[in-house]
């Protein structure tokens, strides 16, 4: 087992990290940024290395800072988290020549399904479905034009090198192409730094659902079942739950052992994520691949009863995957609502002073954050302040949960999304679980 | 308390910065040195909270800023390993009392393999070293002082 880990990250994920680090025995060290200098990650590593002033390019995203810190610190290996510099091939490949173990895929899978346009080849080689697209990036808007009236419209253009929604915009019609185009190019290339766009096929109001693999080194590749994260505003998730109410049994089995065997494909090693789009025929296309924990592994967590990030930290350290296929069972319900420091009707962030935080405990509740009463959510970063996430024994009784948990959750001196997430769990579609990306259309306008 | 080593870091830090006074407060401990008028820090010490005006408390200098008396403060730019030569074998770049040009180096910080060399951002007169040789830093640590000529 490794002896010590350096955490590349900040806030609730690198709290997340020490957790287990602290249940393994194994020692931490936070890296910060000036203006983190008080966070409770740092408080509550080992060791800790201020890495850089607050921009991120500096501080959280400059690899030579990072390798350093492992370096001087004797750390055998680094963790990412998720964001930052977690997809890196850069940081993963440095810390390979420097003897430093990157808790995370083999380089050569990162760069493959960092890749979407490669990504999309690979796993439609290994029997899964892709959306009709761009099989390669048109180089011209030209070619995109071209290639556009075969596809038809509605489209999306994607960056290449892409997520998180940037780079990328749906187009009803060839009159909007043009204009499109060449923003969803200048957000690539300032986001990315590779403006390298791909056209695909869009679907309204799909659902979004995922499946988490784990896989060691040994060639063993597991599913932990999907996540359904439909609840979205601007390609951002808002609510994700586990399982999703519209898979049954045999679908699950059936694009579970889709996804096993494209991560056994690609050669994958560690957490990974493989995320659909559902069309209202039941139709599932795959969207792309995420290669390191993400955001809502908590929900997947409470159903399965696996500790995801314990396993990452098993499989880089060498041992194997210690379940099979049968041993994982799913065990009720869990959604998780993400409170980010945000106007609940804007969207707009609203940084500042925490002057009161008071988080729900109770049955079935888990609070993941790095939040406190006089903690700053600073505007350098993400405005997420807490995960809540809540189980119960079937859907029903996880929303009851969630209900009385975000009426109990005090968070005083910013603006949060709290009370959109009432309003969501009042709604009567999302209730019955008629969900779909376009579900948060009906909040937007207001 | 018992620990010395810190009273002592705290007498170098009053003499570093030119304090005549220094006061630390924290989970029930209060530390107070004063210099005497022979330039000799005294110790007073109380078990006690005990409520303090504001005003009393000499502010001690946060890394990276000018210090008191005009000395400035160098701090390292980087995380990595501090070198004061530029080799085993080698004398240091510059010793306490060494007096410096602009632009000259006063010590390597080694980051992944590369040397990175610090460099005088004023002329004038090395007063204080910080980190010993070998150790590593973190970015925004205080390497050197310099009072300018």
């Amino acid at each position: 087992m490794l002896n010590k880990i350096l955490i590349a990250n900040r806030g609730e994920i690198a709290l997340r990290v020490i957790y287990a680090c602290r249940e393994l025995g194994i020692r931490t060290v936070a890296v910060y940024s000036e203006a983190d200098e008080h966070a409770l990650h740092v408080r509550f590593a080992d060791e800790e290395v201020c890495i850089g002033p607050a921009r991120p390019a500096e501080s959280y995203l400059n690899v030579p800072a990072i390798i350093t810190a492992a370096q001087v610190t004797g750390a055998e290996a680094i963790h990412p988290g998720y964001g930052f510099l977690s997809e890196s091939p850069y940081l993963a490949e440095a810390a390979g020549a420097c003897g430093i173990t990157f808790i995370g895929p083999p380089l050569e899978a990162l760069r493959l399904l960092g890749d979407k346009t490669r990504a999309r080849r690979a796993v439609e080689r290994a029997g899964i479905a892709v959306l009709p697209g761009t099989a390669q990036p048109p180089e011209t808007l030209s070619a995109a034009l071209k290639a556009s009236r075969k596809l038809g419209f509605p489209l999306i253009i994607k960056a290449s090198a892409g997520g998180g929604g940037k780079g990328m915009r749906v187009v009803r019609d060839a009159s909007d192409i043009e204009h499109a185009w060449a923003v969803a190019q200048r957000e690539a290339a300032a986001a990315f730094g590779d403006g390298t766009l791909y056209l695909e096929k869009y679907i309204e109001a799909p659902r979004h659902i995922e499946f988490q693999v784990l896989a060691d080194g040994n060639g063993r590749v597991v599913h932990l079942g999907e996540r359904e994260c439909s609840i979205q505003r601007r390609h951002q998730k808002l609510i994700e739950e586990a399982p999703s109410v519209v898979l049954t049994a045999r679908q699950r089995r059936k694009l579970g052992r889709a996804v096993v065997g494209a991560a056994r494909a690609v050669g994958y090693e560690n957490a990974g994520t493989f995320e659909f789009l559902m069309d209202d025929r039941g139709h599932f296309y795959f969207l792309e691949a995420n290669t390191r924990l993400q955001v809502e592994h908590p929900v997947t967590e409470m159903v399965t009863g696996v500790d995801i990030v314990k396993e990452q930290i098993r499989i880089a350290s060498g041992e194997p995957l210690s379940f099979r296929q049968d041993d994982v069972t799913m065990t009720g319900h869990a959604i998780e609502c993400r409170i980010n420091a945000e106007s609940p009707d804007t969207f707009r962030p609203s940084p500042g002073v925490i002057r009161v935080f008071s988080m729900p405990g109770g049955p079935g509740i888990r609070v993941d954050t790095a939040a406190h009463t006089d903690s700053t959510i600073t505007p350098y970063y993400d405005s997420l302040v807490a995960k809540l996430i809540a189980h119960g024994s079937d859907r029903d009784e996880a929303i009851a949960r969630m209900r009385r948990a975000l009426e109990m959750t005090v968070i005083e001196g910013i603006d949060t999304t709290v009370p959109l997430h009432r309003r969501i769990l009042e709604d009567p579609d999302f209730v019955e679980g008629r969900l779909s990306t376009a579900f948060m259309d009906r909040f937007s306008s207001a | 308390m018992s620990d010395f080593g810190e009273i002592e870091r705290m007498v170098e830090l009053m003499d570093a910065h030119g304090l005549e006074e220094f006061e630390l407060e924290e989970e029930g401990r209060r530390v107070r040195l004063k210099k005497s008028s022979g330039g000799h820090a005294a110790a007073a010490e109380s078990g006690e909270r005990i409520p303090v005006a504001a005003a009393t408390a000499a502010p001690v200098p946060p890394p990276g800023a000018t210090a008191d008396e005009g000395l400035v403060v160098v701090k390292s730019p980087i995380v990595g390993t501090f070198f004061r030569a530029p080799d085993l074998d080698a004398p240091p770049f510059v010793e306490e009392g060494s007096s410096v040009q602009m632009g000259q180096v006063l010590c390597i910080i080694e980051a992944m393999k590369l040397m990175n060399e610090i460099d005088a951002e004023v002329g004038g007169e090395i007063v204080g070293i910080f980190v010993e040789n070998g150790q590593p830093v973190q970015y925004g640590e205080q390497l050197f002082t310099i009072k300018p000529a």
